[in-house]
């Protein structure tokens, strides 16, 4: 329960702690895209050590985001022989039917992996610098032009602040009703996959009776103190953009336009 | 049965942080069929003592027996962890939390059922240990979720009963009932304990509780054990109360105040109301 990484947040004084969440969250929002710039291992190998550079920066040991990747591995791995398999061109290895393990496929399949990897490291970065409520407020902010065309932009970031904030509530409460059942003995991570499936209905079913009548609980407090969705809301925390966040925007439009740079001169060299 | 702790230490990990030790140091001996409170202030480490007994939280350091059974700090064997369940019920903080089946017959079968239990067998327990929790049989056809808080509490505390423990751990089992609801309680536990002979701890802030129902007291303080005497004794020491500050009970107190007001001193230490009134006839003052 307390091994994911992903989605949690470490305190810390690191520059990066420090940019603006909107700052934060369109590069790395940017980084993703600008990935798909890269065609060729100049391009892969550029971002690669961008992405150790920022990681670097965080302040935070390797070994945490070793830690994030290693739920999602199998996710990837999975991915990445689809694309082995099924890619076709260059010289071929092995050929079976529809399946054929060819130059172009493993290539594609190491491109893949890279970019994987590099997605889910640059997400821990902003999860593992941000705190949660930075983030929603940065998201906040980047949707309010939504506001225009009738999004409720206030609305979904109250339902992502709540979310966030009873994250750590739900674990602690899913601990504990895993420590009762433990206690009645249930063991846990036995036996097939039909019966650990059912041996997750004690948990499940007592975690969602407690979320519901909190959420009750909850939306009755914030009628009584006279919260209503449809008046304009003031904020306790401004966010104010300083030079540190220019200049992480203006890294991530260097990035790109080294990117394009390596992707004309590279003229496709390996594809 | 005896539940023996011998130089233990745990702390929880929680990602990659290390906290620092929960409970340090506790040698601790409960002797078969005795019944013990354990009381300190939130965060001495109350709860942590509970949950090593049935290895939920295995310790770091030391060992701590169960009858026969030994659990220490390389990881015990399933077995060894199960048959340990099986003789230590356990009944946390709100019990009620982890009730999810249909019905209560349904919840209270759920632990003879993981202990190997027949179904048929299973449904006998439960009729018992619904009487014993003093509820209806009718309501084993009921969902737990309809039920009155009170009520879940008691289906909960017969899910733990129905494994016929030998030791019978409780986490504040009366915390959000209405008074009478955990006297009821508490003399359920107490009534099992005296015509089962079962080993009891009883985690509470109540020293009324203390005096009413423990005949042994342990008290915690920063993960340690600090004191581990009887119950009048432990009432009978002011000045050692005050300096872990934990209150009195009430006939205690009052036994204090007759005894100052009054110049004289009572002969014993008085913990019930009856206790009082019968030491004041002893002395001549009612």
């Amino acid at each position: 329960m307390n091994k994911l990484i992903l989605g949690r947040y470490f305190p810390g004084e690191s520059w990066l702690h420090q940019i603006d969440p909107r700052a934060k969250l369109v590069a790395a929002i940017s980084f993703i895209a600008i990935l798909f710039i890269a065609v060729n291992w100049q391009g892969y190998l550029l971002l690669g050590l961008f992405t150790i550079f920022v990681m670097r920066l965080s302040g935070i040991s390797f070994k945490m985001y070793i830690r994030g990747v290693r739920p999602l591995i199998w996710l990837i791995l999975f991915t990445v022989s689809l694309q082995v398999l099924f890619t076709a061109g260059g010289t071929v290895y092995v050929n079976w039917g529809p399946i054929t393990i060819s130059e172009y496929g493993l290539i594609n399949g190491v491109f893949i992996f890279c970019r994987f990897v590099m997605i889910i490291f640059i997400s821990t970065v902003v999860t593992l610098t941000t705190k949660p409520i930075d983030l929603t407020d940065g998201i906040n902010a980047l949707l309010s032009p939504l506001r225009l065309i009738k999004v409720p932009v206030d609305d979904i970031s109250l339902m992502l602040t709540i979310a966030l904030r009873f994250i750590p509530n739900l674990l602690d409460e899913t601990q504990k009703i895993m420590d009762a059942q433990r206690a009645r003995g249930t063991t846990f991570g036995e036996g097939s996959l039909v019966e650990q499936m059912k041996k997750l209905a004690p948990i499940i079913m007592p975690l969602f009776v407690s979320s519901l009548k909190r959420a009750e609980d909850m939306a009755d407090v914030m009628e009584v103190r006279g919260y209503q969705s449809s008046k304009p809301r003031s904020s306790f925390r401004k966010l104010a953009w300083k030079k540190r966040d220019t200049v992480a925007i203006v890294t991530m439009v260097v990035l790109t336009a080294v990117l394009v740079l390596l992707r004309e001169l590279g003229a496709y060299s390996i594809y | 049965m005896q539940v023996n702790f011998k130089g233990v230490a745990a702390d929880y990990q929680i990602g990659p942080i290390r906290s620092k030790n929960i409970i340090q140091q506790v040698n601790l001996c409960l002797p078969s069929q005795s019944f013990t409170a354990i009381v300190g202030h939130t965060g001495a480490g109350k709860s942590s003592l509970l949950k090593t007994i049935n290895g939920l939280l295995l310790p770091t350091t030391g060992t701590i027996q169960v009858g026969d059974q030994t659990i220490t700090a390389d990881s015990p064997s399933k077995a060894v962890l199960k048959s340990i369940r099986q003789t230590v019920g356990m009944v946390f903080q709100f019990p009620e939390a982890q009730l999810f089946a249909e019905t209560v017959e349904q919840d209270i079968c759920f632990g003879p059922l993981n202990f190997g239990v027949s179904k048929q067998e299973a449904k006998q327990l439960a009729q018992e240990a619904i009487a014993l929790v003093g509820l209806e049989e009718s309501i084993l056809a009921k969902s737990p979720f309809s039920l009155s808080g009170g009520q879940q509490r008691r289906v909960a505390i017969a899910g733990v009963l129905v494994m016929n423990p030998d030791v019978l751990v409780l986490d504040e089992p009366g915390a959000g009932l209405d008074p009478k609801g955990k006297d009821e309680i508490l003399t359920l536990v107490k009534n099992l304990h005296e015509s089962k002979g079962i080993t009891t701890l009883l985690v509470t802030h109540e020293m009324n509780d203390v005096a009413r129902y423990a005949d042994d007291v342990v008290v915690m303080e920063h993960g340690e054990v600090v004191a581990h005497k009887p119950v009048h004794t432990f009432f009978d020491d002011v000045q050692q109360l005050k300096s872990w500050s934990l209150d009195l009970p009430e006939a205690r107190r009052f036994q204090l105040r007759i005894e100052k007001e009054a110049n004289v001193k009572l002969p014993k230490v008085c913990l019930t109301i009856d206790d009082l009134v019968a030491s004041l006839i002893e002395v001549g003052l009612a």
